[in-house]
């Protein structure tokens, strides 16, 4: 049922062989240098890729992945490759798990199964007779067993050099789980054939398929199978050759047909075999693909290192340029934020001063000012007392009055002054605090004082008493005045000095002279009582004053204390901080030196290993 | 038209409250003449042939189908995807090409009879040239329906597709035909989105998903037909799929554009390779390349061989020799057996199913879609009256709410046990709008049997709609059910009272 066309080429030689360990060893060096540096520069995922990488070098096997949307006739590709329906291919079935064909001497079919569990060793192999695997695939996944994939061997001249098929589900099917699958192993894979049929030319999907795969694998060949359908396969071919060169892909373009190649099989008809276009295909695969192994993974172990090594230096170089100006900015701006502040401060200083000061003056002059209306108020009051009452009667509850009303005031006044305290302390820390946490200073409440003790009580007047003889000689006085001269008056008519005329005028005289005596003494008991109240007022008021301004001065004092401790902590603060910034930006300056010393050697020495990956492509052995 | 009886025995159908409110929006907007003038347009739609839009993938047969689907070979088929232009393929008493620009302009394109060269031509033209030709024919084809060819999705050569094309076909079409070859993540995704945008959501449009090249799904062997019926019926029940479109079939294309265009030279080139034995014909088409540069049999020349290539396929070719072998033995006996094959007859039929006999709510969508567009593009006080109406309308309308259930059943959003589901997509109307057919009866079922049989399905879903067992979504959708029935039942009582 099998047949191959071409004569078989005998591959490796012994000295190919040779050749070929010591290449391997010098990429595997390379390899593992770069590994290094990635694991350096903390790149997991490039870790990661490059031990990929390494293992597919170790490993003689290549893999080709035959890759393109559903339908277009991957699985019968593969079919026609090997000659041999490995692969389920048909209008119903879709591949749903990879199938992959390798070579060995006898054929055999093994399911491979992966119980989902971290461990990636956990593969269960169950092998199945090779007529019956399309079966036996369908039923394990109808079973829900986990299979991930087909493996196939083959003893087929093709496959001999290490060429391994893989057959991959659809790229955009309807489910879309099995792309994903697709897309992580075409980063593993040597190359990869690209299948979309020949009765339609490349749809956008696919060249931004063709696109992505090929930043991952350098190895690209466009399959168009089905050229029997179709009588316009030449056109769709050149239409793809222009759309791919469009996208800036270099790909080989290979129209198929598997049916003709099946018929060119059955008859062994060598022209129906080059119709159907496979021949270009296979020779494309064991020369290009399979002889070309050495130079194909050294294309490959170049293109990924000096992909690797880009990334890693693309890093380093931003890092580079990022670093010198950001942190002299950095500190810069720090430095420039903190002087600020600094001045910021000192203007506070100022202002809270001048606050102050302004503030206490103001105090000063009001307080004195409020007593001194308070004390006149209660002056002019005790006048119209003094009009009319008489100090003598009523001392001992004007004296009362007097104190009661002087100490309200004094009350009144120093409540006042406390509020104003209070206001005045929240100005100044306003002022103050501006920019920093707004700290009260604890200012004690003012107590209003009591001077009325300090000062001597008021006199009443020293003339209090009239003492009755004092009366009765202003009486006799004013009477023997009134006797006389109405006694000489009635002696011109003849009565005697002594008459009744005189003596009644004498009573009336004597008595008013005593009223009128009375009256002025009250009079003058009144004023030395105002004057005596004036003078006591007077006193309380000078007391109250000094008392008044000592409460200030403190205050004033205190205020001041409080905010010129604050204000210098927060200078304090503010050199500590720029001291902190030029000591960081000179150390930085030398951590920065430091460290760029060490990426500029990284470069070099990542730019020497780029040039050898790169001699790797140009086809020169760097094994040194 | 079918548009006017269907009024006649629904006078407060849904399409004539939402011509109603087209009215009352053109009076609305008489002080604006381009408003207005668009309004009317839209106006005449609802008397003109349903508007179904042809759509898919690139390279999907569009071209080809809408060949078959009128009769003629009108739409250019071609190697490579160039289309860029919407294009209207309408009945028309004189053949006309109409080419309208960017700007509103319509030019008239002189000609005597269409050929696919010259629309080839203006098909090619870009898009900010001309925006839309219209093509008028007299094939008998387009009598019932205008087609709309829009361009391909994902194709390399035309950009700016997907959206654009989206917004175009949803406020331009009744109803969609959506080809693909094989579906794909594309291809769901564009009929996702189709049916996310705002109005579609509520009203959703009406999708028939098509295999259009079914005959060249995997090596387009003899047996394609059935094998292309297996996929089709795998991807009816795939959930995604299904709850896009109302309908899955495959269809050749090419053998219906066969069909359509077959004349007698062709039967006679046919016939000739017909007498060639068996083997030879193997042979000879093992591949096209081979089939056009064979010189056997001597009779058939190679510029006929690629005209027979070009029109048949190589798939169509080989069937009809097959068929004409089996005994098709005139030109007649030939076009009907390849007009069958293709099942372009089957596709009609769902076409009738599934767009006329549902077209008085197709029409009723398209034209609250342009209210729509007129109300959100020239907003202007006092239309919050006309916005209240087509909300109530868009709200209240029992069809779209069928629509939407049919789509849920389908996608498996809301599920019934097998038996009640299949009932209640019939009676939904997804096997045909008719009422027998919702019934489940035959055409010619006497008056008494079908309401008998709206009785029956009434008090059966009446029970289910008030279930306990079942949470809310699930009554809500059997009492979607139940409102059909009762309509099935006010049905009845209208034709009594009329006979």
């Amino acid at each position: 049922m099998h047949c191959e066309l071409s004569p078989i080429r005998v591959f490796p030689r012994e000295r190919d062989r040779h050749n070929r360990t010591v290449i391997e060893t010098a990429l595997v060096e390379l390899i593992d240098r770069t590994t290094a540096e990635c694991v350096g520069q903390q790149r997991p995922d490039l870790h990661h890729r490059m031990r990929q990488i390494r293992n597919r070098v170790l490993d003689p096997a290549q893999l080709v992945l035959v890759v393109g949307e559903p339908k277009q006739g991957k699985s019968e590709l593969v079919n026609s490759v090997v000659n041999a329906a490995v692969c389920s291919a048909g209008e119903e079935t879709t591949t749903a798990v990879p199938t992959i064909v390798r070579y060995s001497e006898e054929p055999s079919a093994q399911l491979v199964q992966q119980e989902p569990s971290p461990d990636p060793a956990a593969l269960d192999r169950l092998p199945v007779p090779i007529e019956r695997v399309h079966n036996e695939l369908d039923q394990a996944v109808s079973h829900g067993r986990p299979v991930t994939r087909t493996e196939i061997s083959l003893p087929r001249a093709i496959l001999k050099n290490g060429l391994v098929l893989m057959d991959t589900p659809g790229v955009g099917s309807v489910s879309a789980s099995l792309t994903a699958t697709t897309q992580a192993v075409v980063a593993e894979a040597d190359a990869l054939l690209m299948v979309s049929d020949a009765t339609q030319e490349l749809t956008t999907n696919e060249i931004s398929f063709l696109r992505q795969a090929t930043a991952l694998c350098p190895n690209v060949a466009l399959v168009q199978p089905k050229t029997d359908i179709v009588p316009q396969w030449r056109q769709v071919v050149e239409l793809n050759r222009k759309h791919l060169s469009n996208a800036g892909i270099s790909a080989k373009i290979f129209p198929v047909s598997a049916k003709i190649r099946v018929r060119a099989t059955s008859a062994k008809d060598p022209d129906l075999n080059t119709e159907s276009g496979f021949p270009p295909l296979l020779d494309y695969l064991r020369n290009e693909l399979a002889g070309k192994h050495e130079e194909f993974t050294r294309k490959l172990v170049s293109h990924n290192i000096t992909d690797v090594v880009d990334q890693l230096m693309t890093a380093l170089r931003e890092e580079l340029s990022n670093q010198n100006p950001r942190t002299a900015t950095e500190t810069l701006l720090e430095l420039e934020s903190a002087q600020r502040r600094a001045e910021d401060l000192k203007r506070a200083v100022g202002r809270w001063q001048k606050t102050l000061s302004e503030g206490i003056q103001e105090l000063y002059s009001d307080i004195e000012h409020d007593f001194r209306e308070r004390s006149w108020t209660i002056q002019h009051q005790v006048g119209e007392i003094f009009d009319e009452a008489d100090p003598n009667t009523t001392w001992e509850e004007f004296a009362e009055w007097l104190s009661t009303s002087l100490s309200e005031s004094i009350a009144d006044t120093f409540g006042w002054l406390d509020e104003r305290r209070e206001r005045l302390t929240e100005q100044v820390c306003d002022e103050l605090l501006r920019e920093h946490i707004r700290t009260l200073p604890n200012v004690e409440r003012i107590q209003a004082p009591d001077p009325l003790d300090r000062v001597p009580e008021p006199t009443p007047p020293k003339n209090a008493n009239y003492p009755r003889k004092d009366q009765i000689l202003t009486g006799l006085r004013g009477s023997y005045a009134g006797v006389l001269m109405f006694g000489l008056i009635t002696s011109m008519a003849g009565l005697p000095l002594m008459n009744v005329v005189s003596i009644s005028a004498g009573l009336l005289l004597g008595t008013k002279s005593l009223n009128e005596e009375k009256d002025s003494r009250l009079k003058r008991r009144q004023a030395e009582a105002r004057a005596a109240v004036h003078r006591y007022v007077d006193h309380v008021t000078f007391q109250v004053n000094k008392e008044g301004r000592d409460t200030i001065r403190n205050l004033h004092q205190q205020l001041y204390d409080h905010c010129n401790r604050v204000t210098e902590q927060a200078q304090a603060q503010v050199s500590r901080t720029i001291q902190d910034i030029k000591r960081e930006a000179e150390r930085s300056a030398v951590d920065r030196d430091e460290r760029a010393r060490e990426i500029k050697r990284k470069l070099e020495e990542l730019t020497v290993l780029r040039k050898r990956a790169a001699m790797l492509a140009s086809n020169r052995i760097a094994a040194a | 038209m079918t548009a006017s009886t269907s009024t006649a025995e629904a006078p407060a159908g849904l399409l004539q409250q939402a011509r109603a409110l087209l009215i009352r929006t053109m009076t609305f907007y008489r002080d604006d003449p381009r408003t207005a003038s668009w309004l009317r347009e839209r106006l005449e739609r609802i008397e003109a042939p349903l508007r179904i839009a042809v759509t898919g993938r690139v390279k999907s047969g569009k071209s080809t189908l809408i060949n078959a689907l009128v009769g003629a070979e009108l739409a250019p088929t071609d190697a490579e995807e160039r289309t860029q232009v919407n294009t209207v393929y309408q009945y028309g008493p004189e053949p006309r090409i109409t080419a309208y620009t960017p700007h509103g302009a319509a030019q008239n394109v002189p000609v005597t009879t269409l050929d696919p060269g010259t629309i080839r031509d203006l098909q090619r033209w870009r898009p900010d040239e001309i925006s839309r030709l219209v093509i008028d024919s007299p094939s008998p084809g387009l009598q019932a329906i205008t087609l709309i060819e829009t361009p391909g999705v994902s194709s390399s050569a035309v950009k700016e597709t997907g959206r654009s094309a989206l917004a175009q076909i949803l406020s331009e079409a009744d109803a969609m035909l959506y080809l693909t070859r094989h579906p794909h993540q594309t291809d769901i995704q564009f009929l996702q989105s189709a049916h996310e945008l705002e109005v579609a959501r509520r009203a959703p449009i009406n999708t028939i998903l098509a295999f259009s090249r079914a005959d060249e799904v995997g090596s387009g062997g003899s047996d394609a037909m059935p094998s292309a019926d297996r996929v089709a019926e795998l991807y009816r029940n795939e959930p995604r799929v299904r709850s896009f479109a109302q309908y899955v079939l495959p269809v050749i294309g090419l053998l219906g554009q066969a069909a359509a265009t077959l004349d007698a030279d062709d039967f006679d080139a046919l016939a000739a390779l017909a007498r060639l034995s068996s083997a030879e014909f193997e042979n000879l088409l093992l591949s096209a390349d081979r089939f056009v540069n064979s010189t056997t049999p001597e009779t058939v020349s190679t510029t006929t061989r690629q005209d027979l290539l070009q029109r048949f396929g190589r798939f169509g070719v080989e069937h009809a020799v097959t068929l004409i072998t089996r005994g098709a033995g005139d030109l007649k006996k030939l076009r009907s057996a390849l007009l069958a094959d293709s099942r372009l007859n089957d596709l009609q039929e769902s076409l009738h199913q599934q767009f006329v006999e549902r077209q008085e709510a197709l029409r009723a969508r398209s034209v609250l879609m342009a209210v729509e567009m007129v109300l959100r593009a020239n907003p202007r006080s006092g239309g919050r009256q006309l916005r209240g109406e087509f909300e109530r309308l868009l709200a209240n309308a029992h069809e779209w709410d069928e629509l939407r259930l049919l789509s849920a059943l389908r996608s498996g959003q809301v599920r019934l046990p097998p038996h009640e589901r299949e009932a209640a997509e019939r009676l939904l109307g997804a096997f045909g709008n008719q009422r027998h057919i919702r019934l489940g009866r035959r055409p010619d079922a006497p008056e008494s049997e079908l309401s008998n049989r709206a009785s029956d399905a009434l008090l059966q879903w009446r029970t289910l709609a008030m279930d306990p067992m079942r949470d809310h979504v699930h009554r809500e959708a059997a009492r979607t059910v139940l409102r059909s029935c009762e309509r099935l039942i006010a049905d009845t009582s209208v034709r009594d009272t009329a006979g």
